[in-house]
């Protein structure tokens, strides 16, 4: 679950970009995060799981593109103009997470990461590798490489 | 850190590159045995060695040991002290495996014990060194330094005196790695190198204490202790290593036997006898578990060693040839300049000769992308040289005697192949050992020599590599295959029948397949031939195979140079684009809306195209792709009337078929100008051949394979990706997996063709039907056709009431059908097509409006209702008559000239050989009979071999040569050559055998016959050629026989 921790110089800061998807604020831990771009023309890729909105092309490498908002079980996504891949990196590709919306990178202590509540919003916890509270409302923090392993997992 | 990982590369690079020959060097020294080179040896010896130098430099302790054991093993053979029986070799080459290992993870190499093969081999020693030379193994040296303590303990005397024994001068070299090689930009590993060249190192140790230095040492020296042999003297030896005189110190020089020996008093204390009990003590308890021990990973998984051994070799660094790097750094400054004109050009309003940047660019890049492809290539050999220790191993496991010649290592292929192509062929060349090459015994009862070939070699053909394993074995039985296949299931009994041998023998590569009777130690591993052929195919090759019981079996593995950028078709399919390679396709057919429902029909609910009189099963992109959202929308629909019309018989042809009309209609709205015609590619991976209907057609076009990612590796029906010129993704399309996710087997193709065939056992021509004025239709044979034009009527020129084309710098001479045979005129048209053929040396074209189909015509046409000069006759097709063209005859009228030199040539000895010619079809006969009486023959035509044998018989003919077809009633073209062939009144009389198809088999079978060469019917050129050749040579030894007969 912890993988992604790490220590920083300034001690225990963790840079979270943040993005909406179905309205739900959510963040990925930005070391995670290669790039986030508007790349919308989505090859799709016949024979492939539901999860698989296709491929991209990312600069001369073919990216597969999974869709966020269904692997979380949401729905499936819309693109939309606001619509944005956020490339991860993953352990030998790239792999991108179609979102609804980009939001701010907010920073946190570490040492403030609570851990997730075995539900939120009805989604598996194990996606989460923690929760912040912001002002008013929850930060849900993804874990990338589990929401890979799923929707691997899912086409075996 | 940094600097010991690339020491660590430099090391894993050397030891790999020393590995690899190593292996086939320990099994030539084998064979040679006593007469062993001598060079050979030493070379061998040298590369382990300096494995261990370096091995011990880097603190690899388990690799040095090792290493040492077998230097130690080597050095005795080069001495004489050791025959290299199998014995002594065993233990190497098991040695060689281990240090393979530990190369491949060289971090964690000290962690793997090593004992039982350093046993193994001192007991290899044992076995044979004179008593002498053990002990003189076993006793300890310990080397001091002048000025006092000790440099190196332990040191194998032996070790010394045979360095002695070889003339050298062995040295203790202290080297400050600070002063000696940092300071003056030495690096470690070139020191290393230049002292191999000189010598032979010993032992070696690094001090990092800084100690006993005989100058007042920096207190961050480092210090390294070599033991170090050369035939040097010493001064000589310090200018050659550019060390100081007084670093190097004497310790046992060649010429004096005794050498200045320290031994420490432990050593000499301890009675001599002592030591050496001792070490046969501890041999004798390993005897009993070594046989065991380093036995176990041959046993358990020799292939898994190998593929073990391979895996983690996947070299990070690779050779390049200078030159290739010349082109490539040429190649990209004239990519900078064509860039820089780029910039300029668009700099400018008009933008003018950006043409020419664009071509120059274009070849550029070309010529880089070769370039760059080349630094990939890597010979084969690197592949091959692993499997004589395989064949090696393997039959002495299985008793059996087999030999393994290799051909063509330096044939060079794209890296990523070489390094895929090493499990499927180990694969192949066991099961050659395995399955294919028969015991001993049996060979000997079969009347072959004991010993089993195997044959490898790969060369070059039509653009790929080919890798062909051929064996001098049992072969393969085609009925057990058959039964065997029943048994599984695979196929039915009805299927076996129908099967030919050569498909059954095919059954080889089919999934859980084992030929084996019984599942043996070597074959039965759970992996099968068709994972061998799953693993070639995804290198995109292929794999084939021949065989003939109990003479031998040819494996032929098919691959493309590279993999990384594949000619291919872009096609389109619903929405996307998809490309397919090239190599997969073999033709593409467009049927126009029209004939749809005639063309395509259904057999057991499938789509077939009737193509050339054969039924080709049919697979719809859309159907394939799954891709139904896309014509969601069926409101919106705006049919053409003529699509109506087709989708509404597509109906009452197959009503269930809902989405498929929905697709149409949805391709219909997006392309009107193609509506309604089908766009087939007739692709072929294996043995399978099925038409694949895309909606539109691209470009063919060079693209450049991407792989795809994780989530992706699941889709069967795609073999990667690629990038367009616009930037976008398209899909690679595998031929195959989609054959597999339709469920399209082979078999049941297999099935269908031989229903149609049914129908058609009779003889047939393929022939290219074309109309000349409307609803006259003409055919002329394929074989006649060199290739067709399509040219613009106004490129037709009139040259002295000649009708010429100019074309490609040469004037091709013009047949218009209307002048010489009974036919309308031409309709005036822009573009027409010619169909040119070769009479002789000389092209001519014939003119054909336009072009209908090819098909098959049964030979027996009817050669009397439209008989007249430059027609041979007429059938009926698709309720057409059409007729057949004689474009010989009708090239005679138009250029008699040309017929008379060719007169002239046949009959350069003024006389009129006699031709016997046996065909059963009289369209057949009476062409052969024009074209051979037209160059002066004496022909006379027959029309069975019964008939022609008879005819034979005739006192009063006598013939000079044959020419027979092969299938005809009452007696077939190969009983009559058997017939002539056996009879010594006729035995000399040559035979030319013509068939409309030429296969290997029916070559193979016509040469058993007595045949002496094979020519395809009505390949006038060839068939002529070939007959004066025999003639000639038939003449030629009628003569020697003569002169043989005046001279005895």
């Amino acid at each position: 679950m912890n993988d992604t921790k790490r220590h920083n110089k300034s001690g225990s800061e963790l840079e979270i970009s943040t993005f909406y998807i179905d309205g739900m604020l959510l963040g990925i831990d930005i070391l995670q995060v290669q790039e986030i771009n508007q790349h919308l023309e989505i090859t799709t890729v016949p024979h492939t799981p539901d999860d698989v909105l296709g491929v991209i092309n990312l600069r001369g490498e073919v990216v597969t593109v999974l869709d966020l908002r269904r692997i979380l079980g949401m729905g499936e996504s819309e693109i939309t103009p606001q619509s944005r891949n956020f490339i991860i990196k993953a352990e030998e590709e790239h792999v991108g997470l179609l979102v609804d919306k980009v939001a701010d990178v907010v920073i946190f202590k570490e040492s403030e990461m609570e851990a997730p509540p075995a539900n939120i919003n009805n989604i598996d916890s194990r996606f989460f590798q923690g929760i912040y509270k912001m002002d008013g409302h929850l930060l849900a923090i993804l874990t990338p490489q589990e929401i890979l392993e799923n929707s691997l997992e899912l086409q075996s | 850190m940094s600097e010991e990982f690339d020491l660590y590369g430099s090391f894993i690079e050397e030891a790999n590159e020393v590995l690899a020959e190593v292996e086939n060097d320990f099994l030539e020294i084998e064979e040679a045995g006593k007469n062993f080179d001598t060079e050979l040896v030493n070379k061998v010896f040298r590369g382990i060695h300096s494995m261990k130098g370096s091995s011990g430099f880097l603190g690899l302790t388990s690799i040095g040991s090792l290493a040492h054991e077998m230097e130690n093993v080597l050095n005795l053979i080069r001495n004489n002290e050791l025959v290299p029986t199998s014995a002594i070799i065993d233990p190497l080459l098991k040695g060689a495996d281990v240090l393979r290992n530990m190369i491949a993870d060289v971090t964690n190499s000290n962690e793997i014990d090593v004992s039982n093969e350093i046993q193994a081999l001192k007991q290899a020693i044992s076995g044979q060194a004179s008593a002498e030379t053990q002990e003189s193994l076993n006793r300890d040296v310990d080397v001091s330094h002048p000025n006092g303590g000790l440099a190196f303990v332990m040191i194998k005397e032996l070790e010394l005196v045979s360095r002695q024994n070889q003339g050298m001068h062995v040295y203790l070299l202290e080297i400050d790695m600070i002063q000696d090689l940092e300071d003056k930009n030495r690096k470690p590993l070139d020191f290393l190198k230049e002292l191999y060249s000189q010598g032979e190192l010993v032992e070696s140790y690094l001090s990092t204490a800084g100690m006993g230095t005989l100058s007042s040492s920096l207190p961050d020296s480092m210090t390294l202790m070599l033991l170090y042999a050369s035939k040097w003297k010493r001064d000589n030896l310090a200018e050659t290593l550019k060390l100081d005189k007084d670093k190097i110190n004497l310790i046992a020089s060649a010429d004096q036997k005794n050498w200045i020996k320290e031994e420490s008093p432990s050593n000499t204390t301890v009675p001599e006898s002592t030591p050496a009990e001792a070490t046969i003590k501890e041999d004798s308890v390993e005897v009993q578990a070594a046989p065991e021990a380093p036995e176990k990973p041959q046993a358990a998984s020799p292939a898994g060693d190998v593929a073990k051994s391979t895996a983690p070799a996947a070299p990070t660094s690779l050779r390049v040839n200078v030159k290739v790097l010349d082109t490539l750094m040429n190649l990209a400054g004239e990519l900078v300049l064509g860039r820089n004109q780029m910039i300029q050009i668009a700099s400018t309003k008009d933008h003018s000769g950006f043409d020419s940047v664009a071509a120059k660019i274009d070849q550029v890049t070309s010529e880089l992308q070769e370039a760059i492809m080349q630094t990939r290539m890597q010979p084969i050999g690197s592949v091959f040289s692993k499997f004589p220790r395989i064949v090696r191993d393997l039959s002495s496991k299985l008793n059996k005697k087999c030999d393994l010649e290799i051909e063509g290592k330096d044939v060079e292929l794209d890296k990523t192949i070489i390094e895929g192509i090493g499990d499927p062929l180990t694969h192949l060349i066991r099961n050659s050992v395995d399955h294919g090459v028969e015991l001993p015994s049996v060979r000997k009862e079969r009347q072959k020599s004991e010993t089993g070939t195997i044959h490898l070699k790969a060369y070059h053909q039509a653009g790929k590599v080919n890798i062909a394993i051929i064996d001098d074995g049992g072969g393969i039985d085609a009925e057990k295959m058959k039964t065997k296949a029943v048994e599984k299931g695979v196929i039915t009994t009805d299927q076996a029948e129908e099967m030919s041998d050569r498909d059954a023998v095919r059954l080889i590569f089919h999934p859980g397949f084992s030929t084996a009777e019984k599942v043996t130690d070597v074959s039965g591993r759970g992996v099968g031939m068709d994972v061998v052929r799953t693993n070639i195919e995804n290198l995109g090759g292929t794999v084939d195979i021949e065989t003939a019981p109990g003479k031998g079996t040819e494996i032929i593995v098919k691959l493309p140079l590279t993999l990384a950028i594949i000619p291919s078709l872009v096609v389109r399919g619903g929405e996307d684009r998809f490309a397919i390679p090239q190599v997969n396709i073999s033709e593409l057919v467009r049927i126009k809306s029209s004939e749809v429902s005639e063309k395509i029909e259904r057999v057991k609910n499938a789509e077939v195209l009737r193509l050339r009189g054969r039924l080709l099963p049919l697979l719809r992109m859309n159907q394939v792709l799954d891709n139904k959202s896309m014509f969601a929308d069926p409101e919106t629909n705006q049919l053409q009337v003529n699509n109506r019309q087709q989708v509404d018989d597509r109906r009452e042809n197959q009503p269930v078929d809902e989405d498929i009309v929905e697709m149409r209609s949805g391709e219909d709205r997006r392309n009107n100008t193609t509506a309604g015609a089908l766009n087939i590619i007739v692709v072929e991976s294996e043995h399978l051949k099925y038409g694949l209907i895309v909606d539109e057609l691209f470009d063919s076009k060079e693209i450049v394979v991407k792989p795809l990612g994780k989530h992706l590796k699941d889709a069967q029906c795609l073999a990667g990706a690629t990038i367009l010129g616009d930037g976008q993704v398209a899909m690679i399309l595998d031929v195959a997996g989609i054959a597999g996710y339709m469920k399209l087997a082979a078999i049941e193709e297999h099935h269908i063709e031989q229903e149609v065939s049914e129908d058609q056992t009779d003889e047939t021509q393929s022939t290219m039907i074309f109309s000349y004025a409307s609803d006259e239709h003409f055919s002329i044979p394929v074989s006649f056709v060199a290739r067709i034009e399509r040219i613009q009527e106004k490129q037709i020129d009139s040259v002295g009431g000649q009708e010429v084309l100019q074309y490609r710098g040469t004037s091709l001479p013009l047949l218009s059908l209307d002048k010489y045979i009974k036919a309308k005129p031409r309709p005036e048209s822009t573009s027409l097509y010619v169909i040119v053929f070769k009479i002789g040396d000389q092209e001519v074209g014939l003119i054909a409006p336009e072009l209908v189909d090819i098909h098959e015509i049964p030979v027996d046409i009817d050669t009397k209702t439209f008989r007249e000069n430059g027609v041979v006759g007429s059938t009926i097709i698709n309720e057409k008559a059409v007729r057949v063209i004689d474009v010989y005859e009708i090239s005679k009228e138009a250029f008699p000239e040309w017929e008379q030199q060719e007169m002239i040539q046949a009959k350069e000895d003024d006389s009129h050989p006699k031709v016997l010619l046996a065909e059963d079809s009289s369209f057949f006969r009476q062409q052969m009979v024009n074209f051979l009486e037209s160059v002066g023959y004496e022909v006379t035509g027959c029309e069975d071999g019964q008939v022609a044998w008879e005819t034979l018989q005739d006192p009063d003919q006598k013939f000079d040569i044959i020419v027979t077809d092969v299938e005809m009633p009452n007696m077939d073209g190969l009983q009559f050559t058997n017939k002539v062939k056996t009879d010594p009144c006729f035995a000399h009389i040559p035979v030319v055998a013509v068939t409309s198809l030429a296969g290997q088999e029916d070559q193979k079978r016509g040469k058993e016959a007595g045949v002496d060469e094979y020519q395809v019917k009505l390949d006038r050129d060839q068939l002529l050629e070939s007959i004066k050749r025999l003639l000639k040579q038939s003449k030629h030894n009628a003569g020697l026989s003569q002169v043989n007969q005046t001279v005895s």
